[in-house]
């Protein structure tokens, strides 16, 4: 398939004004947006740009769509491109629902004929029945990104942008949204989304780029670019040796009733990881409590959780040490988090602790293993038992 | 780079913009575009029960209501251009951080929203005629130049305002005072032959005054001489020329700026 997009050694560089001074200020400082990015983006492609705040994500697009002039550097465009770069572009909250339609249609370069012509479709697709000739400020959030995705959709471009316009829509709009757009992947039409919705973007896009201080720093599908995407948060987040004290100091003693967790110890094995509690029982008999874990990703997304209850053990009086042996290669993670929590089975309470033991997994994709790399999908691998007869 | 202005889609974004702008004027008035006929009423209250019992001037001129109301009529277009044309970019911002639209439309859009009530003045001097016994001419078509004259005169300035404001917002802090300046220099309330003859090259260089004269000329049916106006009229246009080309240039610009 041809290039639409070519992207070579795309460089910008803003000047950005200080105000340091109430008068005479007249300071700037040069801050690199983008950073020798270089990228090509096929014919039917969705492909999604990911990368925390300030990555460049969003210069990248307004150069793509001409906004803004690049630095230095190649951008080729082949077809028609066009994008949204908010929802609610130029919309007003006085006007009507249909006035909004007409104003963003046409910054999207529809003719007003098929704006007109194709009123009914749009707000059939948003949902907006109802509320065609409501003033924009009695719309929620969901509404008018329900409304500007509707619009779009309507374009004629090749290409298309979309930079978090879908933020506000719910589950339900979102699927139907994402729907959409593989069924027009199918019909040619190349997408490029920004979201931080990653989740969602996951069975969209079979290409995602992440940006990271204006340098592309991975390029794949989605199970290749987003563990090292998650690694890089759990950089800027966690310190985990420092973690581990810091979790003593901050969550323990942990009680629930009579149940008291008092010490915890990490210790790592060849492949799995040794999560030692200390313990101490007042006034409940063993087997009403059941302690264990919530694992999360470095997002914290629930990925699973453990339990005594769960492994069917129950609390012996007399012991004071419990321990949970974690097999770490079942994640295909490079870290997650613990939370310890404790249930009273008898009243139903349930108590998790507010800060997380950061356990480290050394499963990096190594760079000979790229070809490789459909082992890497998903968080977990489930021990499933395969018979070949 | 001009080519732009030929595009049916530049001009249907205009009409939008103009619309919108409109809408979002009266929105939540009860009356609503109603509100439109409020100036030229207010200006003809001012013209003849004001100013024409209050000053000498409105004895020696003939139909003095009207006249001062063709005086405000050319202000009131020429002072909308300069405050909205200027401050519009800023104004939509946002639209110009997110969008490649031709930028023009913006600016171009606020003067066409002033145009409707330019018409709406019009309208009411026009419909007044009769009752003060002005005769109606075939001439009266040329109001059409008086109007196009008007909205080079503000549109030319406003342009290059905007364009300076991009960088200086400073500019802002002057525009209430450089409308204020001009209006004294301007025959608003009086009439051509009092201005000294040493100043009146100084006039002939006002474009708001060529156009204020030729809406005289086409709705009190006056007869002055208007041929050093044009004088005037080719400073503005060359203005506007100079000032759309340097828009166009600028346009990635302006993004980057504001």
């Amino acid at each position: 398939m041809e290039n639409v997009i070519v992207v070579k050694n795309l460089t910008k560089t803003f000047k950005k004004r200080v105000e340091r001074r109430f008068i005479f200020s007249n300071k700037y400082i040069l801050v690199s947006a983008l950073n020798n990015v270089s990228f090509d983006v096929k014919e039917k492609e969705s492909v999604a740009i990911i990368g925390r705040n300030g990555s460049g994500k969003s210069t990248l697009f307004k150069i793509l769509l001409g906004i803004y002039s690049q630095t230095s550097g190649n951008v080729l465009i082949t077809k028609n491109i066009n994008g949204i770069l908010d929802s609610g572009l130029g919309f007003h909250k006085d006007l009507s629902g249909y006035d909004n339609i007409l104003i963003l249609g046409k910054l999207l370069g529809l003719s007003l004929k098929k704006i007109r012509r194709k009123i009914d479709e749009i707000v059939e697709f948003a949902e907006l029945q109802n509320y065609i000739y409501t003033p924009l400020k009695h719309y929620s959030n969901g509404m008018i990104s329900r409304l500007s995705f509707s619009i779009v959709r309507l374009s004629e471009a090749d290409i298309l942008l979309f930079d978090e316009v879908l933020a506000f829509g719910d589950i339900h709009f979102q699927q139907k949204a994402f729907q959409y757009l593989k069924k027009q992947t199918i019909e040619g039409k190349t997408f490029l989304i920004i979201s931080h919705n990653i989740m969602g973007l996951i069975p969209v896009c079979n290409r995602f780029i992440l940006l990271d201080k204006g340098a592309i720093v991975a390029d794949g599908p989605s199970y290749y670019v987003l563990p090292i995407y998650y690694d890089s948060l759990a950089n800027v987040v966690y310190n985990s040796t420092i973690k581990e004290e810091a979790f003593k100091q901050k969550a323990l003693p942990f009680s629930l009733g009579g149940f008291q967790v008092d010490d915890l110890n990490l210790e790592y094995g060849q492949n799995e990881a040794y999560v030692e509690i200390k313990y101490s029982m007042y006034d409940f008999s063993a087997n009403a409590i059941d302690v264990g874990f919530v694992v999360r990703d470095i997002a914290e997304q629930t990925i699973t959780a453990f339990s005594l209850e769960k492994n069917n053990i129950s609390l012996d009086p007399d012991s004071r040490t419990i321990v949970f042996q974690i097999p770490l290669k079942f994640f295909n993670l490079k870290y997650i988090l613990l939370y310890l929590f404790i249930f009273n089975k008898t009243n139903g309470e349930f108590r998790i602790t507010s800060e997380p033991i950061v356990v480290k997994i050394n499963n990096t994709i190594e760079s000979s293993e790229l070809l490789n790399l459909y082992k890497h999908i998903g968080w977990v691998n489930l021990p499933v038992g395969i018979e070949v007869k | 780079m001009f080519g732009i202005l030929l595009k049916k889609d530049f001009w249907e974004l205009v009409k939008v913009f103009t619309w919108r702008e409109l809408k979002m004027k009266y929105a939540q008035t009860y009356i609503g575009i109603f509100w439109m006929i409020f100036p030229p009423i207010m200006a003809l209250f001012i013209a003849s029960f004001f100013f024409g019992n209050l000053l000498r001037v409105s004895k020696e001129i003939q139909n003095y209501t009207l006249f001062a109301y063709c005086g405000m009529m050319g202000w009131y277009y020429f002072s909308y251009l300069i405050t909205y044309t200027s401050i519009s970019l800023i104004q939509n911002m946002d639209i110009i951080h997110k969008s490649n639209i031709p930028k023009l439309v913006i600016p171009l859009s606020k003067a066409f929203v002033g145009l409707f009530d330019v018409l709406v003045w019009l309208a009411i001097a026009i419909i007044l005629k009769p009752f003060l016994g002005i005769s109606f001419k075939l001439s009266m078509i040329f109001l059409v130049f008086a109007v196009l004259f008007n909205f080079i005169a503000g549109f030319s300035i406003g342009i290059w305002l905007a364009i300076l404001s991009v960088r200086w917002r400073d500019i802002y802090q002057i525009i209430p005072y450089l409308i204020g300046f001009t209006m004294l220099i301007t025959p608003v309330f009086y009439h051509l032959n009092m201005v000294p003859s040493s100043l009146k090259f100084f006039l002939y260089l006002n474009p708001v005054a060529g156009s204020i004269e030729l809406y005289r000329r086409y709705i009190v049916n006056t007869y002055e001489d208007l041929t050093f106006f044009m004088l005037g009229f080719v400073v503005v246009f060359v203005l506007l020329l100079l000032g759309l080309w340097i828009f166009f240039k600028n346009e990635k610009n302006i993004a980057e700026t504001l």
